[in-house]
């Protein structure tokens, strides 16, 4: 590998956002797995689909969308992932709330105007291509200027009391919406319509997300079906949406490597893939598979990390494992810079986590001489349940995709389980499942894998895993009072106990912007280079006027690296927010 | 019993009263607070001097009281804001100039000069600032700005009337909800808290008093601008030159921005003086 680790080509591109109708057409693998969700996804009803960055979720939604126009169904793709760029207005304007309402339901129009123009482009007769200006008078040219004016605005933070925007504001409810979309539906001679609205964890902003999914349930009608895709672990829906009642949940995730017809495997099939797989040793493209965890952008990111290295098949293993397991230790101390006040809560969740690895290692090496494996962690619920940051740590934990939660299992009386599989990639870092031997043989990896799973759970408790010292520092990390110094004594608080002034709580969109360079994804090499320019925080990349030439200014970075080093900070800012 | 008796006294069901005649007149003191700051500073001291009673007790009568002085403190701004605007904007002084005044305010001004300055506010006594509904008709008025209240200011209002609406509660029945109050904020879901009491947590409070903060806030920007919109028409008023507006620009400050630190924002007139420029011009 070169000095420059993160620089590759872009022949993979493995983000669903990024790839246009034609490929996400051509290159969708069918699984029994994946076709019942599309079929989920293009059912009557509301439904949630729940998974972790990279699952699939985004390829899921838009295949299905596609897929629509073909039974008559009428559907909307929307994506909420710039939802963050409001989020400063929380504390900047009384109507925040409305503005994000109007803004969630002008991108729906949006989305009908987009999926109009799918339908018109599939019309085979050229006269009947014109777009319909008489259906809607919120779809007029005029209005449409208007409504992406007022998206543009919102998400700038600039709604400030024009004549346009306040009269979207007071006008456009979900009431007009449901009308919009059922008299378009009607007009393309389909009888029911399926809401696609991708993105719509919304973590940074509680107070937003309890909006939409007062937005998704009000927007359920007999003919209008809304489908979101969320995150699992710390998606808090608000008291009047219930889940299972309001919407069924799906889980798009799934770490079962023991069928040989997953998507990750039809993956490995897909043309666009064979270049890189085919030189890869059966065996080896296994365990990648197994290393994935069930995600398929993890999967092209680690046959692109063994694909790109040199040496023996050992060392390009482990690098890719090492490089990919770095990635997922960075992502989940994102959450730090994300949520600062939760920075212990996320320091000592690692410390569980690295736990429960030993603990399944130790286990497993126990087990070598068996017939059987361990995969699974169960900690005993009643710890779990008694502290609230005990238990928002292991949702973190969840949201990073580091533990899959496999459901409780109860052994007796006040003796219940949650159970979970840790991310398996962390495991074969650890060689758990090489016994004693010191070298790498791929087969004897995989066979141990074949292996049937022992009865129980490796059974423990939180206090077994962590450490009491570490127990005693989970703290909420809460900034004090700005006029007096005073410590916060909760999360919510709003004026200091001491001096009775507000608490300005900073907004976690300028704290991203704050983000020095050196915290980025990228290759030390690479930082190095950026620092050498006037580029030192992630706000000054954002908000430069000419970012690649200020970019390509250093010796080394040419016209390719620029590229995709703002490339690759853009997606990680898309991603650090979503 | 028949037979009246002319020495016997009424029967006494509870003990008899002490007498007390209160002298009202010493209990006036001058301002504490001063007379030339803006009018959002001394709403901010008046809202945290609250704050730091209520939020550190937990008694149910603390937070009564708190809810009394918070919409005191909005009550107070109104008036003050009211009364520095009438005086200085002539849109506002034209259209009061038709209102009346006690006849008692007149006399105070007739026989002390310095008194002129209060005759706005001898024009507000019959105002109560202490409804949606009345601040709106208040604010076209007594003000003249007419039109449509901008979403941010109507969202703020909104919810201000639900803190009027627990006051009315507090003052008139010591907290015992009303049928009235449960009309107001959605009879299907309160009528079945009619003759409760409210019971306000540390949590509630903070959200009274963010609340009126809010209103605040998004009034004194509002009107800030709408005095500043208006005045642009006029075309011998400003000069389109910082330089020789900011004598001018500094006297609209002056009345609305803030000094506090914890509520200003860090712009310099310069700054703002352009915004101004660039938006109204």
């Amino acid at each position: 590998m070169s000095q420059d680790q993160s620089y590759g080509g872009n022949n993979l591109e493995e983000r669903a956002d990024f790839l246009t109708d034609a490929e996400i057409e051509q290159w969708t693998v069918a699984t029994p797995i994946f076709q019942d969700l599309v079929s989920k996804a293009q059912n009557r009803g509301a439904r949630l689909f729940i998974g972790p960055r990279g699952c699939g979720k985004t390829h899921l939604f838009r295949h299905a969308h596609l897929g629509c126009n073909k039974k008559k169904i009428f559907s909307v793709y929307v994506t909420y992932g710039k939802y963050y760029h409001l989020e400063p207005l929380i504390s900047t304007k009384a109507n925040a709330i409305h503005i994000f309402h109007t803004w969630v339901l002008c991108k729906l129009i949006e989305g009908i105007k987009e999926s109009i123009d799918l339908i018109l482009n599939l019309e085979s007769d050229i006269q009947k291509r014109e777009f319909p200006e008489n259906l809607d008078p919120w779809l007029t040219q005029e209005r449409l200027q208007d409504i992406s004016r007022f998206i543009n605005y919102a998400e700038k933070g600039i709604v400030d009391n024009d004549e346009s925007s306040e009269l979207i504001i007071k006008e456009l409810s979900i009431t007009k919406l449901q009308q919009i979309i059922n008299k378009t539906a009607e007009r393309f001679n389909c009888t029911r319509t399926v809401l696609f609205l991708d993105d719509a964890a919304l973590t940074l902003t509680p107070e937003y997300l309890v909006e939409f999914f007062e937005v998704f349930r009000n927007l359920k009608d007999r003919k209008i079906s809304p489908k979101a895709a969320v995150y699992p672990g710390t998606t808090e829906y608000g008291s009047r949406f219930h889940l299972g009642q309001d919407a069924q949940p799906e889980d798009v995730w799934d770490v079962d490597f023991s069928s040989n017809n997953t998507v990750i495997d039809q993956l490995t099939e897909a043309e666009r893939l064979n270049n890189f797989t085919s030189g890869i040793q059966e065996d080896v493209l296994a365990l990648l598979k197994i290393a994935s965890f069930g995600i398929p952008r993890a999967f092209i990111n680690l046959v692109r990390y063994y694909v790109e290295e040199n040496g023996n098949i050992q060392k390009r293993f482990n690098r890719a494992i090492d490089l990919h397991t770095d990635l997922l230790l960075k992502e989940y101390k994102s959450f730090q810079h994300k949520l600062p006040h939760y920075s212990s809560v996320i320091e000592v969740g690692e410390v569980q986590f690295n736990s429960i690895v030993m603990v399944l290692k130790k286990k497993n090496l126990e087990l070598h001489s068996s017939d059987l494996k361990q995969l699974m962690i169960g900690i005993l619920q009643e710890t779990t349940q008694n502290d609230v940051l005990l238990t928002r740590m292991i949702r973190f934990l969840v949201e990073a995709g580091l533990l899959f939660p496999k459901g409780n299992v109860k052994h007796g009386v006040n003796r219940t389980y949650d159970r979970f599989i840790p991310h398996l990639a962390f495991l074969f870092k650890e060689k758990a499942f090489s016994g004693l031997s010191r070298g790498f043989n791929t087969s004897n990896i995989i066979n141990y894998l074949k292996r049937q799973d022992a009865k129980h759970p490796e059974r423990t408790t939180l206090s077994k895993l962590i450490p009491s010292s570490d127990v005693e520092r989970l703290h909420l990390d809460l900034p004090s009072c700005q006029n007096c110094g005073t410590a916060r004594t909760l999360e919510s608080q709003k004026f200091c106990h001491q001096c009775g002034y507000e608490l300005i709580n900073e907004s976690k969109y300028q704290q991203c912007m704050k983000m020095s360079v050196e915290e980025l994804p990228l290759s030390q090499w690479r930082i190095g280079r950026i620092l050498q320019t006037s580029l030192k925080t992630v706000g000054d990349i954002m908000s430069h006027g000419n970012v690649a030439s200020e970019l390509k200014k250093p010796y080394g970075m040419g016209r390719i690296r620029a590229d995709d080093t703002y490339r690759t900070v853009k997606i990680y800012i898309e991603e650090f927010l979503s | 019993m028949s037979k009246k008796n002319q020495k016997s006294i009424p029967p006494s069901i509870n003990q008899a009263a002490s007498t007390l005649s209160f002298d009202t007149l010493k209990l006036f003191k001058a301002s504490r607070k001063g007379g030339k700051k803006p009018v959002i500073d001394l709403f901010i001291e008046n809202l945290t001097e609250i704050n730091k009673v209520t939020l550190t007790s937990s008694e149910t009568i603390t937070g009564l009281l708190g809810l009394l002085g918070y919409v005191s403190a909005v009550e107070g701004y109104f008036r003050q804001i009211f009364r520095e605007i009438i005086l200085f904007d002539q849109y506002a002084r034209k259209k009061c100039l038709s209102h009346d005044v006690s006849f008692g305010a007149a006399l105070v001004v007739s026989q002390k000069a310095k008194a002129v300055d209060s005759l706005p506010e001898a024009l507000l006594e019959n105002v109560i600032f202490a409804s949606k509904k009345n601040i709106t008709e208040a604010i076209k008025h007594y003000l003249d700005i007419k039109g449509n209240l901008p979403d941010e200011l109507e969202t703020a209002l909104k919810e201000f009337e639900k803190i009027c609406q627990l006051r009315h509660c507090a003052v008139h029945r010591y907290g015992q909800f009303g049928s009235q109050n449960a009309i107001a904020l959605g009879f299907d879901g309160h009528s079945k808290k009619i003759g409760f009491h409210i019971c306000l947590e540390l949590e509630d409070l903070e959200n009274i008093a963010t609340i009126c903060l809010n209103l605040v806030k998004v009034v004194n920007n509002f009107l800030f601008n709408k005095l500043l919109e208006r005045s642009a028409k006029d075309l011998e008023l400003w000069k389109d030159d910082y330089v020789k507006d900011k004598k001018l620009f500094k006297k609209y400050c002056a009345i609305f921005k803030p000094t506090n630190k914890t509520i200003g924002v860090t712009k310099h007139y310069k700054t703002l003086y352009n915004q101004f420029r660039n938006r109204y011009a």
